[in-house]
């Protein structure tokens, strides 16, 4: 998603010379090269805090801007500035990360960021998009009209699944009247089963956006007792928005992230394989659950 | 014009007592500035909204408001209303409550960095209005002030003009020393006034450079200027308590 992040930006700039793209010194060359000597791209390299304030004054006389650098530094590090700058002010903002969750694994701890969406979410009108692949990316950056900040986080890894995706919607993938299991996926995550989604005879949703919530898909399904949720984020960071929607009396296994450090450096995936979060054991997982009473 | 602050201060006081709230002393160190930006027309052309000038340090607040009621920009009632149920008017601005109000301020240090993206945008749209923004001196240890020195300097952004109330109030907390000599380094054209001087005010105001660099005034003042007895420390989060002591206190305002 990276590589085509310029790309997408630029084709929006060409349209409306009022997009403004801010760089936390990241992407700078492959910006560069695509935008040339352009006006509307400036690296203002790491002074994240300011560079989320200096985004929300270009708002305030008219300036649509994004805002992209790595995700612990533009989420946790600028809490407050997306709080006030540009949440209570309701500034058209947007902020585009990379290297969510434990993408960085190989440089430690400093550059994870696996809670960045159940901070985020918790701030009122802010919202917040999850693109599993290219094709998402490109759709929810281009489907999104809305005046309020959004954050986008990108991802290293994508999904294969070709089915169309709306802004604010969830994707029912299968559903199976006869099933009292629901498994939800979200962004990215839906590569781990994408595999096994024939040998599943269960109720699947998708999900790329987070917030707002899409709450009338969660509850189309009935019967539910068992949701399963896989994602790549903290466990208990989605709990709240399947709990409070879903009216039934449900049993939710979280198949995210244990809350720990992850220092143990290596890749993603020797994490991943470390906490049984690898395709086949999150299949296996899915199996007891389906079965189990 | 003394009476003038003297009846503006007042206000602060009535709305201050009515409401129970508000940081008056502040709200006097940076009175005489604000009259003077608004006076003179620096910030104010007599449009209906306000997007030139940002109060940083947003707890001052009462004195802004009470400057809006005196050019009739806000009723009496709705100056009276401040903090109350409903009010437009909190204890720190809102700027989606209010059109003279151009960013919602009160946690430290964000106030610089907006102003700046609001200059840069308009730079980006050669547009040369000029801008205005308040801190307190005490907000200048907000890293958010020098990493915004850099943008500054890196976009030239020579339309804005940064007033610093240098009232010495938390200097027992942390000094912040020869402030001149640390702002130096990014711009030469510092000029240090007399923060309750308005012939003083007006000439910083007045001044003009060539270079690339912001304009920053240091403002000497004092907080609770003009009533000696809400000039000490205890009075930093006080307001007059009952009607007697709301009267003595307007009876001893100085100017």
């Amino acid at each position: 998603m990276r590589n085509i992040l310029p790309e997408i930006l630029f084709k929006k700039v060409k349209k409306d010379k009022n997009i403004i793209i801010l760089l936390g010194d990241i992407g700078v060359f492959g910006f560069n090269k695509i935008f040339g000597n352009s006006k509307n791209l400036y690296n203002m390299s790491t002074l994240e805090q300011s560079m989320i304030g200096f985004a929300s004054g270009m708002a305030i006389n008219k300036k649509k801007v994004y805002v992209y650098s790595i995700a612990p530094f533009v989420v946790e590090r600028c809490f407050e500035q997306i709080k006030i700058d540009l949440c209570y002010q309701k500034m058209n903002v947007n902020i585009i990360s990379c290297g969510g969750s434990i993408e960085y694994s190989e440089l430690g701890c400093t550059h994870h960021c696996p809670e960045d969406i159940a901070i985020l979410k918790k701030l009122p009108n802010i919202e917040i998009f999850m693109p599993g692949n290219n094709e998402e990316l490109k759709a929810l950056i281009n489907q999104n009209k809305s005046l309020l900040p959004s954050y986008t986080r990108l991802s290293k890894n994508s999904h294969r699944q070709k089915f169309k995706i709306q802004k604010s919607k969830a994707n029912c993938l299968k559903k199976v009247k006869s099933s009292n299991v629901l498994l939800i996926l979200f962004g990215p995550a839906l590569r781990f089963v994408e595999s096994y989604l024939k040998d599943l005879d269960i109720n699947i949703l998708y999900y790329s956006t987070i917030k707002p919530f899409d709450k009338k898909s969660l509850n189309s399904f009935r019967n539910i007792n068992k949701i399963i949720l896989i994602h790549e984020l903290y466990i208990g960071s989605l709990v709240s928005d399947i709990s409070n929607n879903f009216m039934e009396k449900v049993k939710i296994f979280d198949l995210g992230l244990p809350l720990k450090f992850y220092n143990n450096y290596g890749s993603e995936q020797d994490n991943y394989d470390k906490e049984n979060l690898n395709s086949k054991n999150i299949f296996s997982k899915i199996k007891k659950i389906i079965t189990s009473k | 014009m003394k009476n003038e602050i003297i009846e503006i201060k007042k206000d602060i006081l009535e709305a201050s007592f009515r409401s129970k709230e508000g940081h008056v002393p502040s709200s006097f160190s940076i009175l005489d500035i604000i009259y003077c930006l608004f006076k003179g027309n620096y910030v104010f052309k007599n449009q209906n909204y306000l997007n030139n000038f940002v109060l940083s340090k947003g707890h001052g607040c009462l004195a802004l408001y009470a400057i809006l009621l005196s050019h009739q920009k806000i009723t009496k009632k709705t100056f009276l209303s401040f903090c109350k149920k409903n009010s437009d008017l909190g204890g720190h601005p809102d700027m989606r409550k209010n059109q003279y109000i151009t960013a919602s301020t009160g946690s430290l240090g964000h106030g610089l960095p907006i102003i700046s993206g609001m200059v840069f945008a308009d730079q980006l749209n050669n547009f040369k209005k000029k801008y205005y923004i308040v801190i307190g001196d005490q907000e200048c240890l907000e890293g958010t002030t020098w990493e915004t020195m850099f943008l500054i300097n890196k976009f030239k952004l020579n339309n804005l003009t940064i007033i610093i109330d240098r009232n010495y109030s938390r200097n027992d907390a942390m000094p912040l020393g020869d402030i001149k000599k640390k702002f130096f380094g990014f711009s030469k054209n510092i000029i240090t006034v007399n923060g309750h001087n308005h012939r003083q005010i007006y000439k910083a105001l007045n001044k003009s450079y060539k270079n690339s660099n912001p304009k920053i005034i240091i403002a000497k003042t004092t907080k609770g200027n003009g009533l000696k007895i809400i000039q000490h420390n205890s009075w930093h989060h006080r307001f007059p308590k009952n009607y007697d002591e709301f009267l003595n206190l307007c009876k001893n305002i100085k100017k």
